[in-house]
């Protein structure tokens, strides 16, 4: 059989090429709407925030996926919150969010006894991708999807220009809102599957590359998609030929082909 | 703005107007009047081929119906109030006010000139008409409408001040832009149509900007950005145009080009515009209104006052054979609200002494302002 077919033998890789691909899909959607707005480090702020949520459901006996979910969701309107006191600031609200949630993690944490559990939560992997967590991923990979395409260019609108979006008729806070969940629920959900680590290399470095390269905001999201599914499959791949961790190889993948773009257009100027 | 109908619908259009027409010569009470109506027929259909009456956009039908009913009878101006604030006040954080008791109306076809000095509350008043804060006290009307109940605003286009706090490295097309801003016509979840696209067209073709519709915001210099501004502004067929010092960062060739196109549009569409600005060489030769904000206060001074008051200016400054201008003018400038500030009008009147111990620079620089012009050197 064919060395690169043989990895589709295994059902834990063929999960783990699916939740990969499906990620790689609507993560970038999220990620160019996201960095637009000033907003790179939300994924890595909501992603680590979210370990507060897991440690409160690890104490109180909830399932700590669904209070991670739920506390990111809160930490994706707290951020919105104080990012309208201080508009210039963005990036002020996303720290005074990560450290609440660090600082919360950290005290929390002191009273947890299963740090097994914990330690799963804070560093998932796409190759341990379980059966439920894979529905899961399919169907928060349609709902976002469907959503991002049916708002495309409200969401568009507003990350060029809120004001003027607002005076265009574009229910703003409505959209905003809606938007603030999908990010949160995404990636809290995200960072349990496939670790925080690619969900935050996710939502901005095929956003980063595909700015350098698109002339217009459809091919840039098109590009950025491809550019994330290209670079997950083919990590994936290079991490079970050379049995590295996926999630590094995918990341370290991405930057290469980052700088490589960075390199061409440079020249190409 | 929509002049540009379908053939399909102008069809349309005649044959319901002419069925309408043979419905209504049955009765006799009419028929006294049908000579009339076949004689402004041609002209009606004509009007409303022209101006896609039935197949505008719905939100700005009043202001087609306005325009129909003017092509039809042509003598008769139908005059609104587009913009109506009474004894507006407003202070940041409740300091002194920056703007007290002022008050202003726009009419229909206006073209309005907001002058004064830098922090005088120009920018302060546009935000406040677009809702982006709130006034202590007072009335703001827009097309007859309190604005807090005001909800169509496609009906007001507006252009920011600069073009500088756009994203110029933001991913996206002239024509993305122009598409998005057309979300009163689109809908929530809508689609992109053909229609859609010609509105583009035709906005583009409005500004000259036919050949960078497909160009990327980046690629574009501070003149042709702040075109596609005013293109945004103007895609869904506002009624009033509210534009912001749009030739800040401007050269002198593409200001005198922007001030042509605005005055296009307002002679021809009769749109309103309200405009702040700091030019006032072009201010006097286009506006046909112009007020002054000064400390608060606003004062409507007219366009032809100002083109003397800048002459007067300038040969007030240069302490040549001024006298002359200055005794013809002293009367008009004793109607200026600032001129009991202005040390220079003093030494020519019979103004109390005690004014005159302020600072001249600064009080002169509030009087020419207030008078609509600048000291010679500066905007001159």
């Amino acid at each position: 059989m064919n060395p690169l077919l043989e990895i589709f033998q295994y059902d834990f890789l063929r999960s783990a090429f699916l939740t990969g691909t499906l990620l790689a899909v609507i993560i970038p959607c999220i990620g160019l709407t996201v960095v637009l707005k000033r907003l790179s480090m939300i994924g890595e702020t909501l992603a680590h925030t979210s370990l507060a949520g897991v440690t409160l459901g690890l104490l109180l006996g909830f399932n700590p996926t669904v209070c991670a979910a739920l506390y990111c969701v809160l930490a994706a309107f707290g951020i919105e919150l104080l990012r309208k006191h201080w508009p210039q600031y963005a990036e002020m609200a996303i720290a005074l969010i990560l450290s609440l949630g660090i600082g919360l993690t950290g005290v929390l944490s002191s009273f947890v006894t299963n740090m097994a559990s914990f330690q799963s939560f804070l560093f998932g992997s796409l190759i341990t991708v379980t059966p439920f967590e894979l529905k899961l991923v399919i169907v928060l990979s349609i709902i976002v999807f469907s959503i991002f395409l049916l708002l495309y260019r409200e969401l568009f609108y507003i990350a060029f220009d809120e004001a003027a979006a607002r005076l265009a008729g574009i229910p703003v806070g409505a959209v905003n809102f809606l938007f603030t969940l999908l990010t949160a629920v995404t990636i809290s959900l995200a960072a349990r599957t496939v670790g925080a680590l690619i969900v935050s290399s996710l939502l901005v470095i095929p956003a980063a590359a595909a700015m350098r390269l698109g002339k217009s905001y459809r091919f840039t999201l098109i590009f950025a998609v491809i550019f994330s599914v290209l670079t997950m499959n083919i990590g994936l791949f290079v991490s079970y030929f050379t049995e590295t961790q996926p999630g590094g190889t995918i990341v370290l993948l991405q930057i290469a082909l980052l700088l490589l773009i960075l390199l061409l257009t440079r020249l190409r100027k | 703005m929509n002049r540009s109908a379908s053939g399909d619908c102008c069809r349309f259009e005649r044959n319901v107007f002419q069925s309408n027409l043979r419905f209504f010569s049955r009765f006799s009470a009419v028929k006294k009047f049908q000579t009339r109506i076949s004689a402004v027929s041609q002209r009606s259909v004509t009007a409303a081929a022209e101006l896609s009456f039935f197949s505008a956009n719905p939100q700005n039908r009043f202001g087609k119906f306005n325009e129909f009913l003017e092509i039809l009878f042509p003598k008769f101006k139908i005059i609104l109030k587009v913009l109506e604030i009474k004894h507006l006040t407003f202070s940041y954080r409740r300091e002194t006010p920056i703007l007290d008791d002022v008050s202003l109306t726009a009419q229909t076809g206006d073209f309005c000139v907001l002058i004064g000095s830098n922090g005088t509350g120009k920018s302060t008043l546009l935000k406040l008409f677009l809702r982006q804060l709130t006034p202590d006290s007072g009335e703001i009307r827009l097309f007859g409408e309190e604005l807090a109940s005001f909800r169509v605003w496609s009906r007001v286009g507006y252009v920011p001040q600069g073009h500088s706090y756009l994203n110029s490295d933001f991913p996206a097309t002239v024509e993305e832009i122009l598409l998005a801003h057309q979300f009163p016509r689109i809908g929530l979840f809508g689609r992109v149509r053909r229609s859609h696209r010609e509105k583009v067209t035709e906005v583009l073709k409005l500004v000259d900007m036919i050949p960078f519709r497909t160009a990327r915001l980046g690629t574009l210099s501070g003149g042709q950005l702040q075109r596609i501004l005013i293109a945004r502004a103007l895609v869904n067929d506002p009624e009033l145009l509210i534009l912001d010092e749009p030739t800040t960062g401007i050269d002198v060739q593409n200001a005198h080009a922007l001030y042509e196109l605005l005055d296009r549009i307002n002679r021809e569409f009769r749109l309103t515009i309200l405009m702040v600005t700091h030019d006032l060489i072009h201010a006097v030769n286009y506006a046909s209104r112009i007020f002054c904000l000064e400390d608060g206060n606003l004062a409507e001074i007219s366009p032809c006052q100002l083109q003397h008051e800048l002459i007067h200016r300038h040969h007030h400054d240069r302490k040549d054979d001024a006298c002359e201008h200055v005794q013809a003018l002293e009367k008009r400038c004793q109607e200026c609200v600032f001129y009991q500030k202005c040390v220079t009008a003093c030494h020519e009147s019979s103004f109390p002494e005690s004014s005159r111990g302020m600072d001249h620079s600064c009080v002169v620089e509030q009087h020419a302002s207030s008078l609509g012009h600048s000291r010679s050197g500066d905007t001159e």
